[in-house]
């Protein structure tokens, strides 16, 4: 198992230089100056310079990289151009409502995915599999941003039940706060709720199909025990690495989520920075979304070690 | 995106999930494919949904009542009517005409980025595995899992930003590129999987001791014998794209005003919600039906190449 854990962490390694290097090249690939660009055309020239040196623009491309890297690796990710504000500082910022909505949309998800999967399955060709497939069907399909403003429509215009944009810190009211979570969670959760839905429904039929459940019912072991003791644990599988990409979906999510209910993440601030041109704030923004990203994937693959022994690492 | 795009199905296309001996030639040809997925109640409907949003698209300088950005105040917000059957937006413009045209974007995004992207991603993936284990395999792959470490909506705003946004009228293709940039890990995994299950055959194994250079291999011999799973994937990649598009529009990252996009027409919209909710109507149940479409056909033919999946 730790020399999986080793061989794992040191394969992300080349991954990891990758991804570095795509976000380093954000600002490059800008067709014209990035200086002149971030600070417009109108912008003095010594100004111009000054920033080009700031960011060492100045220094041929590999040199920028490294130097760049290097300060990625000590936590420096540069400053805003528009607040002068250290990005790290901001990102972390901005960082606890993109968590919090994430966890809360896979906790929505999970919470209906499951049950209903599991329904499906276990009831295959009954009413209710037909509304959970076809209800799935059309989660996948839903837009976030149509189903948010169907969202708000209805909760929030019509019956006014729910806050339509904003958002409250838990420690400042944990009541408003979970009010102000419900639709953005709903909204980001929807979609990967289907597809969880989905896969837990075919996995399922799957283990069903197989002699070792025939064995277990022969054995005269009780529908309930069956499923859940002996199907579900291997059927739920498949659904973990499932859910690890659909963090991702989340975490992509999550940019127009927090941009529809005027959420201050780190999504939000990532488009807000685009139209202001603000690079540093990008790559950030970007870069840490990855890591994340990237760091669940491996929490996956770990948690695979643990749940199916039949999988041999090394 | 297949840009969040989104999977739309919960089975993952590897190289296992069709053997080369379902190849739909065995199985009697095309014109069998088609009867088998016109047959198969989801696909039909899909292909159904598909043909005619493909229909309303392409006709739509025929068939739009008005022109979809001819202004005119004075008719701003109107319910529907008559005379405009979706009602009009803000600026008096006609909710069906641009929804008519929206679904032209929306249609050109998705087919042109994911044939982009089909390209990029066979040819990578082609020549990572018929060179497996090989320097350009090992180059190729890592590349491709570090595009996969992204979200991919983060992913191509990353690039859209990085493009620029500077120049509206050119973010058009810059939405095409970073939708197809996003997608080619996927086909290039999806390709070399399949490569390296099929360049073990008997009959590549033939056509190699018969002196056939590597290029024909790969060509005549490999690609017609993995092209099942690449279908299957185009199609969900199409509906990915879509909503991708979408969501960039949305944002303000796609296309931009005037020119009508189903994601800039609900973002535009939003702001009327409460006065004139059917500004959400139109754009929203077009993207929604178009994604749903091609999601019922890519599942629909994924159940026809291989019924095991049918669960």
């Amino acid at each position: 198992m730790t020399a999986f854990i080793l061989k794992r962490l040191l394969s992300m390694i080349p991954v990891l230089v990758i991804v570095s290097m795509v976000v380093f090249l954000i600002i490059h690939l800008t067709p014209g100056d990035p200086a002149t660009i971030m600070l417009g055309e109108e912008a003095r020239p010594e100004l111009v310079e000054a920033l080009r040196h700031e960011l060492g623009l100045d220094q041929p491309l590999p040199v920028q990289y490294v130097t760049w890297l290097g300060h990625v690796l000590r936590g420096e990710l540069g400053r805003s151009i528009r607040t002068n504000q250290p990005v790290l500082e901001a990102i972390t910022q901005r960082l606890p409502p993109t968590i919090e909505l994430t966890l809360f949309a896979l906790v929505i998800s999970l919470s209906i995915a499951l049950p209903t999967g599991i329904l499906s399955a276990t009831r295959r060709g009954s009413r209710a599999d037909l509304i959970t497939t076809t209800l799935a069907l059309i989660g996948v399909s839903m837009p976030n941003f149509v189903l948010a403003l169907l969202l708000i429509l209805i909760f929030s215009l019509w019956l006014r039940v729910l806050p339509p944009i904003g958002y409250t810190p838990i420690q400042q009211d944990i009541g408003a706060n979970i009010k102000g979570m419900i639709l953005p969670g709903i909204t980001l959760g929807a979609a990967a709720a289907a597809v969880i839905a989905r896969l837990t429904r075919s996995s399922l039929l799957e283990v069903l199909s197989q002699e070792y459940i025939r064995t277990a019912r022969a054995k005269g072991l009780r529908e309930r025990t069956v499923i859940v003791t002996h199907a579900l644990k291997n059927a739920l599988i498949p659904v973990v690495t499932i859910v690890g990409l659909q963090v991702g979906g989340l975490l992509g999510g999550a940019i127009i989520t927090e941009t529809i209910f005027a959420f201050p993440g780190v999504g939000r601030l990532i488009v807000q920075s685009i139209f202001e041109r603000d690079f540093p704030l990008v790559q950030g923004g970007v870069l840490l979304l990855a890591f994340i990203f990237l760091f669940i994937n491996l929490c996956v693959d770990l948690l695979y070690a643990f749940l199916d022994p039949r999988i041999k690492y090394g | 995106m297949a840009v969040e795009p989104r999977a739309a199905s919960p089975i993952t296309i590897d190289a296992s999930t069709f053997s080369t001996e379902r190849r739909m030639s065995e199985r009697g040809g095309a014109s069998e494919f088609f009867a088998r997925l016109i047959r198969t109640r989801l696909a039909g409907l899909g292909l159904l949904f598909v043909v005619v949003f493909a229909l309303l698209a392409i006709l739509a300088p025929v068939i739009a009542p008005y022109s979809p950005t001819k202004t005119k105040l004075t008719n701003a917000l109107k319910p529907p009517s008559a005379d405009n059957w979706l009602g009009t937006d803000e600026l008096g413009r006609d909710i069906l005409s641009r929804v008519l045209y929206g679904g032209q974007v929306s249609l050109k995004v998705g087919l042109t980025s994911i044939f982009l992207a089909l390209c990029f991603g066979i040819m990578l993936g082609m020549l990572a595995g018929y060179r497996s284990n090989g320097w350009l395999d090992t180059i190729v792959m890592r590349a491709m899992d570090s595009l996969l470490a992204f979200p991919q909506l983060v992913l191509a705003i990353a690039l859209i930003a990085a493009f620029g946004v500077d120049k509206q009228d050119t973010l058009f293709p810059k939405v095409i590129f970073a939708i197809a940039i996003v997608g080619i890990p996927a086909y290039a995994r999806l390709t070399r999987g399949q490569v390296l299950s099929v360049k073990e055959r008997e009959y590549v194994e033939a056509a190699r001791v018969i002196g056939a250079s590597d290029a024909r291999i790969i060509w005549r011999h490999i690609f017609p014998n993995i092209t099942a799973p690449l279908i299957v994937q185009s199609s969900l990649g199409i509906a990915g794209a879509m909503l991708a598009e979408a969501g960039l529009s949305f944002l303000g990252l796609g296309v931009q005003p005037p020119t009508p996009s189903w994601g800039s027409m609900l973002s535009a919209g939003r702001g009327y919600l409460e006065i004139d909710p059917w500004l959400l109507i139109g754009p929203g149940a077009a993207v929604f039906l178009a994604v749903l479409g091609f999601n019922f056909l890519g599942d629909g033919i994924r159940d026809v190449l291989d019924p095991r999946l049918r669960n």
